[in-house]
């Protein structure tokens, strides 16, 4: 310990000697005294926990959890804090142009002009496909269907992406793909029926903590529920756990498919369920039978997982048996650990092969759920259709009668919606750098500090033959590279629709006004609009009439979310979709007969997998693989990102709390005591970490929480020095097109 | 090269002014300022430092259910900047507790707060009831 932190504790010891003496003031201060309470959602993951936010004066003061929603009450310690990320010094508060290289005040008639301009020049000399947009799973449903709107049926590309690529692109894949419709099927209420819980890839205690209390509420309700944690390193999710497979990077496919084989050899499979509903498939067919899926397995025994994996033979085989045990109900849980990886979506499918073997799928407490990040990454961006390949609810650009739909509801020429898809992100990153994409606008997003391989994508946006446009709400790493910054009113600024991770659509009231000159999302690009031309689009006044045009879109779709009326969402605490009428109560078990407005009463099962033609989820073969980038000699160590529960995404808010702001925002490289042994170094000392595109310095923490091989870095630190996604690599899902953050190859040294 | 240096000089002085403050005034009642870490290049959270310097208080609070969700220390106590404070109000409990907190406004509460029964740190839902004639 150095002096100074000696020093440190003296005096703290004395402080709190000292206060002990003094007695508990009581403040009532945010409790009562002219408050006003408004219902809301939390600003951060997508739990989408319902707050209450309480203004004084025209300010936002305080945050309570709301009782009646599915959080019962309870924030995270971010949620709580939440009312001083509107009022940092820092607020962007008036638009910015880039002159002679530096950002400089401007007025809105300025900087939207300037914007139009470029944008339809660039289209007019370069062609449609020369403009993009990149958006948000944390702005409102309607700001991200006003931009893909003018970016489509005005501009006419579908050069719109999203940050959702980046997190949950691999879980839409899966879903798609197994059960032919996009978003889980369980809801939050499984929680409280599972009797085990299988989460793996989810650090759910840092990045989920409001639904790691429901699962640690459920395990201390019924002592014998057991929980099963999986991931190469001991979280603090660890904390509940029965079983924790500390498996070695990039084992866990291997894994997934030994527990699938244990269930063939030791009967705990269900033969009624998988002769009724399913399918089985290999590469993109499902044209493959049981025998071969058997077979398939045959390779992954428990005695091959345990040596692949590193995880005793003895936790591998008690946990497949709680998974698999007939009389239990099992709930897997998992997110970016699964998602974030080459062979992401097949990951997801083997998760999912997992239930549907077993037939632990649509019984309260059996599902397979999938973690969100973001706050509207599953209403605003999947259900809405803000990635390249997809439109409104369900359709695909690829499909011409769904373009038909679309452009009818738009009232615009057949023909006007582009037949190809855009770029996904990185392909839209990578256009930018070769200026295929000239012109860029990005919403409420921070790329400049999330891409993967970012110094890349970085120096293609500081490149002054592109144009960049930002709204946000801060200064980010990627304001600093824009031509023009639009500042954006904040969460409770303005009112939209937020969708969480278990189809709940709420409504976020705007309680205060904007900052300065800011103004919300929506009505940018409402006036972006008019000014490129395009006004007739969008003849709304207000985000209430962009919804009623959501609404006609999702009409005939299997999103039924025609029962989440304006009127209904500003009453009601949340709304779970399908939800085709203003009296029909939500759907928890969705593909459940009696409870999901699909199936019909006459339907001769129990569940209906409608969202494929034949009724049959498919079980895909899926095999274990490398990463994008293995370890080697020159490069030997694993490097994997994540997350801590003081931060939340590139921390541009929780960095600018004042409780938070200290709080483990440095990005240390967790290191395993047996290489840092051979390293030399202890915790506090700087390790330099390298990959094949960059060389940065982090403080160390020895910790056996990590495991020999293996080094941690958080994704939150902006500091240009400690931004690991300088380090991480820019390969990705071949399906999803999804980042492989999780898994690249570093070398170490004492710096 | 060492992560945690603090400014040698900075604490110093923050030290010594602040425990001659407290030499002259005597105890607060809400006691001053957090040891000023604000500026220190470090990793660290409170929970490094109070792991060594209040083990007990650290250790209650680890093992009781708001140490298990990890309600961390900064969620009652504030950040170490103005607003720290040694002794919460119970303004700090109503993101999660709103109906509980009300309750305090009852007459027969005037006295007390929300740790009068649960015990800081711990923070058990209730105390341990003594039974009439058992261990003293």
């Amino acid at each position: 310990m150095s002096a100074t932190r000696r020093q440190f504790m003296v005096a703290s010891a004395a402080t709190s000697a000292l206060a002990a003496l003094g007695k508990p003031t009581k403040a009532f201060a945010a409790a009562g005294g002219g408050i006003k309470w408004t219902k809301g959602v939390c600003r951060y993951c997508g739990v989408g926990c319902g707050v209450y936010k309480g203004v004084r004066d025209g300010k936002l003061v305080a945050i309570k959890g709301d009782k009646e929603n599915h959080n019962d009450g309870y924030v995270c310690l971010k949620g709580f804090l939440l009312p001083q990320i509107l009022y940092h010094e820092d607020r962007l508060t008036h638009p910015l142009i880039k002159k002679n290289g530096k950002l400089v005040k401007a007025s809105w008639d300025e900087a939207l002009d300037l914007v139009a301009k470029k944008f339809t020049e660039s289209v007019k000399k370069n062609g449609k496909d020369s403009v993009a947009f990149y958006g948000s799973g944390q702005a409102y449903t309607e700001e991200s269907y006003a931009a893909s709107k003018l970016f489509r049926a005005g501009f006419g590309t579908n050069n719109v992406e999203g940050n959702p690529r980046l997190c949950m692109a691999s879980a839409v894949g899966g879903y798609v793909t197994t059960f032919g419709k996009d978003e889980p099927m369980g809801t939050y209420d499984d929680i409280d029926n599972a009797d085990v819980f299988f989460i793996i890839g989810s650090n759910t205690a840092e990045a989920h903590p409001v639904l790691f209390q429901r699962i640690a509420r459920r395990k201390k309700a019924d002592p014998n529920v057991k929980i099963i944690v999986a991931d190469p390193r001991m979280t603090p999710t660890g904390r509940i756990a029965d079983i924790y497979l500390k498996f070695k990077p990039n084992t866990d496919l291997f894994v997934l498919n030994a527990f699938a084989n244990y269930f063939v050899q030791n009967d705990l499979v269900d033969k009624e369920f998988i002769k009724n509903h399913l399918a089985f498939g290999k590469g993109k067919a499902a044209d493959q039978n049981w025998d071969a899926y058997v077979a398939f397995l045959a390779p992954y025994t428990m005695e091959k997982a345990a040596e692949v994996s590193g995880c005793p033979i003895e936790d591998l085989t008690t946990a497949a048996k709680l998974f698999g045990c007939k009389k239990n109900r099992t709930m897997s849980m998992w997110t970016m650990g699964i998602n974030q990886r080459l062979r992401g979506v097949w990951g997801n499918n083997l998760i999912h092969n997992l239930h549907l073997i077993t037939g632990k799928i649509g019984i309260p407490g059996s599902t397979t759920f999938s973690l969100t990040g973001q706050p509207n990454a599953c209403g605003g961006v999947r259900d809405q259709g803000g990635l390249c390949h997809i439109l409104p609810y369900g359709r695909l650009v690829k499909k011409p009668e769904h373009r038909a739909e679309v452009e009818k509801i738009w009232g615009v020429p057949p023909g006007t919606i582009g037949d190809k898809p855009g770029k996904h992100t990185l392909a839209m990153f990578q256009a930018l750098e070769t200026k295929d994409i000239k012109c860029i606008y990005i919403m409420c997003t921070n790329p400049g500090h999330s891409l993967p391989n970012v110094n890349r994508y970085r120096k293609a946006m500081a490149d002054p033959d592109t144009f960049v446009v930002v709204a946000d709400i801060y200064p980010t790493r990627t304001t600093e590279l824009a031509d023009v910054v639009l500042p954006a009113a904040a969460w409770s600024e303005k009112e939209g629709v937020y969708g969480c991770s278990e189809r709940r659509y709420q409504l976020e009231h705007a309680v205060v006004l904007p900052q300065g000159e800011a103004r919300p999302d929506f009505d940018i690009l409402v006036d972006l609009a008019a000014r490129c031309g395009y006004g007739k689009l969008m003849p709304w006044k207000s985000p209430d009439d962009a919804w009623e045009e959501l609404l006609l879109l999702a009409e005939g779709t299997m999103y039924q979310i025609g029962g989440i009326t304006r009127a209904r969402l500003r009453k009601d605490h949340g709304v779970i979709w399908p939800c085709p009428t203003e009296d029909h109560p939500g759907t928890k078990l969705r593909y459940v007969k009696g409870e999901d407005p699909w199936v019909p009463d006459d339907y001769p099962h129990r569940i209906m997998f409608y969202g494929k033609p034949d009724n049959r989820a498919v079980v895909w073969f899926r095999p274990w693989e490398n990463a994008a980038e293995m370890p080697d000699e020159e490069y030997p160590f694993f490097f994997t990102t994540g997350r801590v529960i003081e931060h939340w995404h590139t921390a541009t808010m929780t960095g600018r709390c004042k409780e938070l702001k200290h709080a483990k925002i440095t990005s240390e490289v967790e290191i395993h005591p047996d290489d840092a042994k051979k390293l030399g170094v202890r915790t506090g000392d700087g390790v330099r970490v390298t990959s094949r595109r960059d060389s940065l310095v982090f403080p160390a923490l020895v910790t056996d929480n990590s495991q020999p091989g293996l080094v941690f870095v958080h994704m939150h630190d902006d500091n240009l020095k400690r931004m690991c996604n300088k380090i991480t690599i820019d390969q990705f899902d071949p399906g999803s097109k999804e980042p492989t953050f999780k898994i690249c190859a570093v070398k170490l040294a004492k710096a | 090269m060492k992560w945690t240096t603090f400014s040698a000089v900075a604490l110093t002085l923050v030290g010594l002014l602040a425990l001659a403050g407290w030499g002259i005034a005597g105890p607060a009642e809400n006691p001053p300022a957090h040891p000023e870490v604000e500026g220190a290049v470090t990793p660290d959270a409170c929970e490094v430092c109070h792991q060594e310097v209040t083990p007990e208080v650290h250790s209650e609070w680890y093992d009781s259910q708001h140490g298990m969700l990890a309600v961390k220390c900064f969620v009652c106590h504030g950040s170490t900047g103005e607003d720290f404070t040694k002794d919460p109000s119970i303004d700090r409990c109503v993101g999660c507790h709103a109906d509980q907190v009300e309750t305090m406004a009852a007459p027969f509460m005037k006295d007390k707060s929300c740790f009068t029964c649960h015990p800081a740190h711990a923070l058990m839902a209730h105390l341990p009831v003594a039974v009439e004639g058992g261990d003293k």
